[in-house]
């Protein structure tokens, strides 16, 4: 499972616009979401800010691991790191 | 039981040809459309059962096994060929997981993730882009799929 949760428009809430722009600049093939209308920045609140990945294992739903990526753009992505790590832990 | 089975082969072939030669040499055409060389049936046999006597039980014609009813025979080995059991019909696998895991939630290595919901495009398949599929609800849970293995999730922004 891999999901994509575009969490914020420049720390406002997302629109089916933003989403679909989002998806389309970087042609994501993967499951790319966004917060339901009226909810406010509620996976930014609960999950945090971006440039984060959670490796979970999905019989518990705990997290394995997590990784940061630099909101600056500088150094590996979040994502780069977390493949590798899921690679590891499927026996890769 | 080879030897038993040994005798009722050769008891059969002894009816058949005993049949063959009984009914005489005259033959009919096929009435199956098939060629006028085969004409493999007698006139004698036009009709079922023309060749079973009338008084003939069920069986009667079967030589009867030189095994004592009272003894357990020992079934011969059957060899066949191995078979994938994945084209065999059997129940369908559970491809679903259970209830999500309770709180506390939290972020942090080793912490439960909460189950959120969200709209958007679900794309399991990974071989189009997402915007060409439909666009609707999905949660956390939804995507968990049949809970296992591992699950990226990834948090964005933009800018």
């Amino acid at each position: 499972m891999v999901v994509e949760i575009l969490e914020t428009n420049a720390f406002g809430p997302v629109s089916r616009t933003d989403l679909d722009a989002w998806i389309n600049t970087f042609r994501l093939p993967i499951t790319t979401v966004m917060d339901p209308p009226g909810v406010g920045l509620r996976t930014f609140m609960t999950y945090g800010i971006r440039e984060t990945v959670f490796i979970v294992d999905l019989a518990t739903m705990r997290i394995v691991r997590r990784f940061n990526g630099s909101v600056a753009g500088i150094g590996p992505s979040a994502i780069a790191q977390a493949v590798t790590e899921v690679m590891r832990l499927m026996g890769g | 039981m080879r030897l038993v089975r040994s005798r009722i082969a050769a008891g059969a072939i002894l009816l058949i040809a005993a049949a063959l030669v009984a009914c005489g040499t005259a033959t009919v055409p096929p009435s199956d459309s098939a060629g006028a060389d085969r004409e493999d049936v007698t006139a004698a046999e036009t009709t079922p059962g023309d060749d079973v006597p009338l008084d003939e039980s069920p069986g009667d014609d079967v030589v009867s096994s030189d095994v004592p009813g009272d003894r357990v025979v020992a079934m011969d080995t059957v060899i066949v060929d191995a078979v994938d059991v994945r084209s065999m019909d059997a129940p369908p696998a559970d491809t679903t997981a259970g209830a999500y895991p309770p709180g506390p939630y939290g972020i942090m290595e080793g912490q439960v993730l909460a189950n959120l919901d969200w709209v958007g495009y679900v794309n399991t398949a990974g071989t189009a882009i997402s915007t060409t599929l439909p666009f609707g609800p999905t949660s956390l849970q939804a995507l968990r799929g049949s809970g296992r293995g591992f699950g990226i999730v990834h948090v964005s922004e933009f800018i």
